[in-house]
Order: structure tokens, then C-alpha cells, then sequence
């Protein structure tokens, strides 16, 4: 009894720490949602949770939505998501404003964890050849025939994501990344490591790809 | 105009074209097919990752967070209590030598310590154990003071 009552106490702390800041913010208060995402983090590195919370909130939505489309599996994403964030409160206090904006290093953080934890999947699953993943159809294989024509959006987004899937890790960063319009090429530059038309280059080959899966996957050219 | 290349394309969709290059690539790519199906290969690929992007983050998300975050302080916080440590560490280690210092002379004054050792390395030991027994000492007493209420509160929250 003593133990739960040890365990809950912080988090009950915390969730107070947020009433009380959103009744400060309606009092006009201190609003850390108005802060810069550098000024918030640098707050992080001192312990500040209600400056966590806000950049958080700033962030749970797009870096989630990157995190969806990289595992593929809602649960996995919301244990990413969390680990992710966990990463950003530990490390709030390594970041160099001088080597970037905090933007593309939360980024990176979600993209490293979302790598770290599926190169440990992959650990632990069976070896899948490079013939089950399609790429073997990257070299000029892939047809004319345009990327998911006369599909509703609905299905070619079923398609797109079982394709995205198929390609290996540093193609479907790129191409999910971008898409996701939060990161220019050179941000994901920063994020990933790879130079700017590297990265361009990937996401021309990934459409490639990804056009010869659909295809496969429609029956079209088999 | 020849045909710009894939990364060029991309660069146009994603709105990173310079834009001094912009209009004339845009006019391009509405006279010429090709590039024109290429581009828009791109924006299907892009609206098909739009389906679900909306998908809301988990509503528990940040409680669970928060929940695993106040179990571990950041780096640089942790690096900031070791430097507030210091400076009480410090004071602590210097009125600890001074003590220790204090308790050899008084124990070379009274004769406790032989002569040729008054002022030695023997003697600051000396006064260095003297001076631990004494903090062990009083420790186990305010020890035995507090216990009896720890142990009785302890029982009475379980």
C-alpha cells in the first residue's frame, strides 16, 4: 500500500503542476505554449515539466504521424511516441542551439527511436530476403504504367502502405519524412545524416520502387 | 527547355524550387507530359501518405510520458544538482579538516598524543578517528531517538 501510494505520488504532482499552469495561462500567467520551442526545451533541461507538456503538445501530432507511417501499426507508434518524447525530456539539455533548431532534433530523436526499435524487432523476426522486398524491381523493372491511377484514395493509401513497408529503412524515412511537409530536404538532412540530393535521389528511387510493389500488388505486368 | 531532373521535380513539388527557376519549371512542366505525369506520380504518392495522417496521438499519451519522465531528471539537470552539491560538499570537506585539525592540537595539548608525534600525520589520524568515532557516535544516538517515530509512522500508513 505504502509502495502505490510512493509511485503515484509524482505523477499526481505533475497532473496538479498542469491544472494549476492552465488556470495560470486563463489568469494570464506565465504560457509556455507562447514560448519558443528554445526557450521551452532549454526549461526542460532544468526539470520544468509544465514546459515539457507544452512542447509535447506542440509536437505529439506530426511527430506521431511520422512514427504511424514508419511502423505501420498504431500501438507500435504510441510506444515509440513515448519512448521518443522520454528521450527528448533526458536529452533536453544536450542540444546545441548553434548546430540546429530544436524542430529537426526532435525529429531525429523520433527517427533514431523509431530505427532503434526496429532494428530490435527485426532482432528478434526472421530474415526476409531482398527478393520478398521487391527491390530486385528497382532497376528499370517498374513500368510506365503512373503510380495508383484510377484507384480511390482510400485503397491507394492501403497500397502505399503496404509498399512503403517493402522498402528498406533509409528509403521509407525519406519518402515519409517529406511527405509529411513538417521537413524541408535540407532538415532531413540534419535529421537523417544523408546530404541534401542523397536524399532527393532516395525519395526518386523509393517512387520507383513503390511503383513496381502497387503494381505487383494490383497484378498489373505480372 | 530541357527536362529538369527527378531531384528538380521534387524540388518543385515540395515548394523548395529557387525561386528565380520556379515559373520557368512550372511552365515546362505544364507543356510536357512527361515531367507532368512524373510530378504527379509525386503528389498521389503524397496524398496517399496524407490518408490517416490525421489519426489523433493516443489521449493518454502525455499523462504516460509525464508518468515515465518523473522517474528520471535531464542530463543537464542532473549535471546542474551535482554543481549545487559542490559548493556544500566543499564547505563540508574544509569544516570537516578543520575539525579534524582542532582535535589533534587540543589532543597534543593535553598529552594524549607523545611529543614526537604532535603535529605529524600520526597525530592528524589521530584526531581524525577521534573525530569519526565522535560523528558514529552521535549519529547512533539521534539514530535511536528518531527510529521508535519512523516505526510507528511506517505502521501507520500500512
Amino acid at each position: 500500500m505504502t509502495t502505490t501510494t510512493t509511485l503515484t505520488l509524482p505523477l499526481a504532482a505533475l497532473l496538479a503542476g498542469r491544472v494549476e499552469d492552465d488556470t495560470a495561462r486563463a489568469s494570464g500567467g506565465p504560457a509556455p505554449a507562447a514560448a519558443t520551442d528554445e526557450a521551452l526545451l532549454q526549461r526542460c533541461a532544468g526539470g520544468d515539466t509544465d514546459a515539457f507538456t507544452a512542447l509535447y503538445r506542440r509536437y505529439e501530432r506530426p511527430v506521431f504521424g511520422v512514427l504511424l507511417r514508419l511502423a505501420g501499426q498504431r500501438a507500435l507508434a504510441e510506444e515509440w511516441l513515448q519512448e521518443a518524447f522520454t528521450r527528448v525530456w533526458l536529452a533536453a539539455g544536450t542540444h546545441d542551439p548553434a548546430r540546429g533548431a530544436v524542430r529537426p532534433w526532435i525529429y531525429a530523436i523520433a527517427v533514431n527511436t523509431a530505427r532503434t526499435e526496429l532494428s530490435r524487432r527485426r532482432a528478434r523476426t526472421p530474415h526476409v530476403s531482398i527478393e520478398e522486398t521487391g527491390l530486385e524491381l528497382l532497376d528499370g523493372a517498374a513500368g510506365e504504367h503512373p503510380l495508383l491511377t484510377g484507384l480511390d484514395g482510400r485503397r491507394q493509401a492501403e497500397l502505399v502502405a503496404q509498399a512503403l513497408h517493402t522498402l528498406p529503412g533509409y528509403l521509407r524515412e525519406v519518402v515519409v519524412l517529406r511527405c509529411s511537409r513538417e521537413l524541408s530536404f535540407a532538415e532531413i538532412a540534419a535529421v537523417t545524416g544523408a546530404p541534401p540530393g542523397t536524399l532527393k535521389s532516395r525519395f526518386h528511387r523509393a517512387v520507383i520502387a513503390l511503383r513496381a510493389r502497387v503494381r505487383r500488388a494490383q497484378g498489373i505486368g505480372r | 527547355m530541357k527536362h529538369p531532373s527527378p531531384s528538380v521535380l521534387l524540388e518543385l513539388q515540395f515548394d523548395e524550387a529557387p525561386a528565380a527557376d520556379r515559373e520557368a519549371l512550372a511552365a515546362h512542366v505544364r507543356q510536357c507530359p512527361s515531367c507532368a505525369a512524373d510530378l504527379d506520380e509525386v503528389r498521389r504518392l503524397e496524398s496517399a501518405l496524407a490518408v490517416g495522417a490525421e489519426e489523433a496521438p493516443p489521449a493518454d499519451g502525455l499523462e504516460r510520458v509525464l508518468a515515465r519522465v518523473a522517474l528520471v531528471q535531464p542530463i543537464h539537470a542532473r549535471r546542474a544538482e551535482w554543481a549545487r552539491a559542490a559548493v556544500p560538499g566543499g564547505a563540508a570537506l574544509l569544516t570537516g579538516w578543520w575539525a579534524v585539525r582542532a582535535v589533534a592540537d587540543r589532543l597534543a595539548a593535553a598529552g594524549v598524543v607523545p611529543g614526537p608525534f604532535a603535529g605529524s600525520l600520526i597525530g592528524d589520524l589521530l584526531g581524525l578517528s577521534v573525530s569519526v568515532f565522535a560523528v558514529v557516535c552521535v549519529g547512533a544516538l539521534v539514530t535511536l531517538a528518531v527510529a521508535p517515530v519512523l516505526i510507528l509512522e511506517s505502521h501507520g500508513r500500512s
